[in-house]
């Protein structure tokens, strides 16, 4: 308990503490059309994201935090790189951990459309494709497609917050093929639809 | 030297009339009272084409040595198709904090470079980031082909905040108050492995790290308190790890310690300025407080 009481009081000083900081400065209001860090420019994000699965019939599922950057094309289209890290609820019936939970990994490239460049409040569509892994290790490697729909709210100049639902699709293979032979897997295409809330940061720093 | 110089740079300093607050609410409203200073700066770059050509061949001339070195210290004979590796036990996290350390270096360093080839400050810390991270994340990358390693989420998080961090304190000037640093020294288990032959980069010898985040305290002092502590002097928390081993078992260290901000004192040379700027990315041997295990220990602590 120690330990995590060190742990926590690390990440307040190294994070917390400047993060709020940089939150709390940045100026009210800002919307898209008049915020040129919108037009063309880097953007850092950090998404939570839970989630139902095909891996349990989608009566339980897991999360996912991911941390992206990418680059705004325009007001309308972003590029990003997304990469994340989660936990899965192991499928019934498989040579379960102690803990019951698999590691999830991965990374993706998606484009983002946002469907209106000028208010305050906008929807959105998102696409990419993504490499997953699930189990770590020796685990085996996924990918898919993935899909996000939702809307994004400008809370400052340099901060947006977005809402969206998320559908992805992975195909589970094993590279390795010792991963298959611990859990008991057969390669598979998994489902997942979960809900994501992303803040983006856009640095007012323009080429 | 002229002592008045010494407080030329005065750092961002907040309103002394809510001082007396606890500090996270004091810094709040400090910040929300600061919004950016420099937010949309017109660029003014005059691009110097022999200095552009200077730092371009010592970057190259940097980059292959160091993937040669990294070749041979992680990645040699353990080629292996693409792979993650969800690492977030290893060396009790002080090694994300090495990630987020090494981002936030390259980024300024690539900042400066671009800066003294004639780019505006605003160009170069969006580019200086951009090929901080683009370095980090190749490197992730490769470890992605490694046998063992795989491609670590985490620590690719972690550069990503490395690398944002100039970006962010260009955008919020009160986070110019908050600098990372490092301190390092070969531990035991690394010089015993190395006279052994065996392939180790000193990057990934965690036992022998700490990683510091430096503190500009005259932000937070009123004026007249702020007038009489050096501009130089800072404070500084640390983070290491020691007796790691490979079952993610070992002893967290945390550490209060001053700091020295070297860069805060004006020289009027740009040679010394720029060493001081160099200087201020390590913290050196100051005293402090240490947390090791469960004791506590006073004394000067480097690393």
């Amino acid at each position: 308990m120690k330990g995590m009481t060190l742990r926590h009081v690390t990440a307040a000083l190294f994070f917390l503490l400047p993060g709020a900081l940089c939150v709390a400065q940045s100026p009210p209001g800002g919307s898209a059309p008049q915020d040129s860090s919108r037009q063309f420019g880097l953007v850092f994000d950090v998404q939570v994201a839970p989630h139902f699965s095909s891996i349990n019939a989608f009566a339980d599922g897991g999360y996912s935090i991911s941390l992206g950057f990418g680059l705004n094309f325009s007001p309308m289209f972003q590029m990003s790189i997304q990469v994340y890290t989660g936990r899965e609820e192991f499928p019934a019936g498989s040579a379960k951990p102690a803990d019951g939970w698999l590691p999830l990994g991965g990374a993706s490239l998606e484009g983002t459309f946002f469907l209106a460049s000028g208010p305050t409040v906008r929807p959105y569509g998102t696409a990419g494709y993504g490499l997953y892994t699930i189990a770590g290790g020796n685990g085996y490697n996924g990918g898919g497609p993935h899909f996000e729909a939702g809307v994004e709210w400008d809370l400052s100049r340099y901060f947006s917050i977005r809402g969206g639902v998320q559908y992805t699709i992975i195909s589970f293979h094993d590279p390795t093929g010792e991963a298959f032979q611990a859990l008991g897997f057969e390669p598979f295409t998994a489902h997942f639809l979960g809900a994501a809330i992303r803040l983006a940061f856009y640095p007012s720093v323009l080429p | 030297m002229n002592p008045s110089s010494l407080h030329a740079r005065t750092p961002i300093r907040a309103t002394t009339r809510v001082r007396h607050l606890a500090v996270p609410a004091f810094l709040l409203v400090v910040s929300l009272l600061r919004p950016g200073e420099h937010v949309y700066a017109q660029d003014t770059s005059d691009v110097n084409p022999a200095r552009l050509a200077i730092v371009s061949g010592i970057t190259f001339g940097t980059v292959i040595p160091v993937h040669i070195y990294q070749q041979n210290a992680w990645w040699q004979g353990a080629r292996a198709p693409f792979r993650f590796e969800n690492d977030w036990a290893y060396a009790l996290n002080v090694d994300k904090l090495g990630h987020m350390y090494a981002g936030y270096l390259l980024s300024r360093t690539f900042r400066y470079s671009l800066e003294w080839s004639g780019f505006s400050r605003h160009t170069s810390t969006f580019y200086g980031s951009v090929l901080g991270l683009a370095y980090q994340m190749y490197v992730e990358v490769e470890d992605g082909f490694h046998r063992i390693y795989g491609f670590s989420p985490g620590d690719a998080f972690f550069n990503m905040i490395g690398a944002a961090i100039p970006l962010a304190q260009w955008t919020f000037p009160l986070l110019r108050n908050f600098t990372l640093k490092y301190s390092y020294w070969p531990s035991t288990g690394y010089r015993n492995e190395l006279r052994a032959g065996q392939g180790r980069a000193f990057l990934d010898d965690y036992q022998g790290t700490t990683v510091w985040l430096g503190v500009d305290p005259h932000f937070l002092l009123g004026s007249r308190l702020a007038d009489a502590l050096p501009p130089w002097l800072g404070l500084a928390f640390g983070v290491g790890a020691r007796d790691l081993d490979e079952t993610g078992g070992g002893r967290r260290q945390a550490t209060i310690a001053l700091d020295y901000n070297f860069s805060r004192i004006q020289t009027g040379s740009d040679f010394l300025q720029a060493l001081f700027t160099f200087v201020d990315f390590y913290h050196l041997p100051a005293p402090g407080i240490r947390l090791d295990g469960k004791r506590i220990i006073f004394g000067v602590f480097y690393p």
